[in-house]
């Protein structure tokens, strides 16, 4: 596993950055390892994240899901640590179900019983347990709905900052999007000069 | 439920803009935008879309919803919903 991410790391530095379809190679080789440990996975989805607890039989993804990096699924509850006085093989176990067109951000946690309606958008850094209704938008610790993906979604493709860069190469990737926010070649070098001052 | 009253639209959405947008009533502006002007990010506004459709009992459509910047545009976008 690390040497894993050490040499895909390596490939990407050398590089210079992570192209687009690099990480959607390295996600289908993951789903693929991840359905051979029993996590039932749907067709078209992407997944960056290893973190399918112990029990990743207990967790599936429906079609066409996508789930960052840092993601983890925790399909028991620790805490039965203390049942195990008087139970010695306690556990408190939860299934974690995410319905189709979901998208799970960077660094969220879905702690067990976890159900996640389709067409939900999970934002970064979640801390989600128990039932999410169909096409929500679901934020924070703990994850609440805060509306509707759809709406999230058509703000999105209306923002002026959604830009056509996905599939550009590293540089003219770069150089796009340093454009857009005025860091261009120029604005760089005024501020280098100016950190000379 | 009743059907909403149309006629006090604009007043009620005003007064559910300053339920999430913490600002004296009489700051507030047509022409005043969610982003600039209000200092909100996306994530508000989406949250007062939903408090509008709860508070007011109507369904903004996503498009124009999404579509929406300034303050008069959503008091126009709830006032014809609510007439339709």
């Amino acid at each position: 596993m690390w040497s894993f991410f050490k040499r895909t790391a390596l490939r990407c530095l050398r590089r210079g950055s992570t192209a687009s379809g690099d990480w959607q190679q390295q996600s289908a080789a993951r789903v693929e390892r991840l359905r051979a440990s029993g996590v039932r996975i749907g067709v078209d989805c992407v997944v960056l994240t290893e973190s399918f607890s112990t029990e990743p039989w207990l967790v599936e993804l429906g079609n066409r899901v996508a789930v960052a990096g840092g993601v983890k699924f925790l399909t028991h509850d620790g805490a039965a640590h203390f049942l195990r006085r008087e139970r010695p093989d306690a556990q408190s176990l939860g299934r974690i179900v995410v319905g189709d067109d979901c998208f799970v951000g960077e660094d969220c946690l879905l702690l067990a019983g976890t159900r996640i309606g389709s067409g939900s958008i999970v934002g970064a850094g979640s801390v989600v347990r128990g039932p999410v209704p169909d096409n929500s938008l679901v934020v924070g610790n703990p994850g609440r709905v805060v509306g509707r993906a759809s709406l999230a979604l058509a703000r999105m493709r209306l923002s002026p900052d959604t830009l056509d860069t996905f599939r550009l190469p590293p540089e003219e990737r770069r150089r796009v999007i340093e454009a857009h926010f005025g860091l261009g070649i120029a604005a760089r070098e005024t501020s280098i000069q100016e950190g000379r001052r | 439920m009743n059907g909403p009253d149309v006629e006090g639209m604009a007043p009620a959405v005003y007064r559910v803009i300053r339920g999430r947008y913490p600002f004296a009533p009489e700051v507030l502006r047509p022409e005043m935008g969610f982003g600039v002007d209000l200092a909100g990010d996306s994530l508000t506004f989406i949250e007062l879309v939903g408090d509008i459709e709860v508070q007011l009992g109507v369904r903004l459509p996503d498009e124009e919803a999404a579509a929406v910047r300034k303050i008069g545009e959503l008091v126009d976008l709830v006032t014809r919903v609510a007439r339709s």
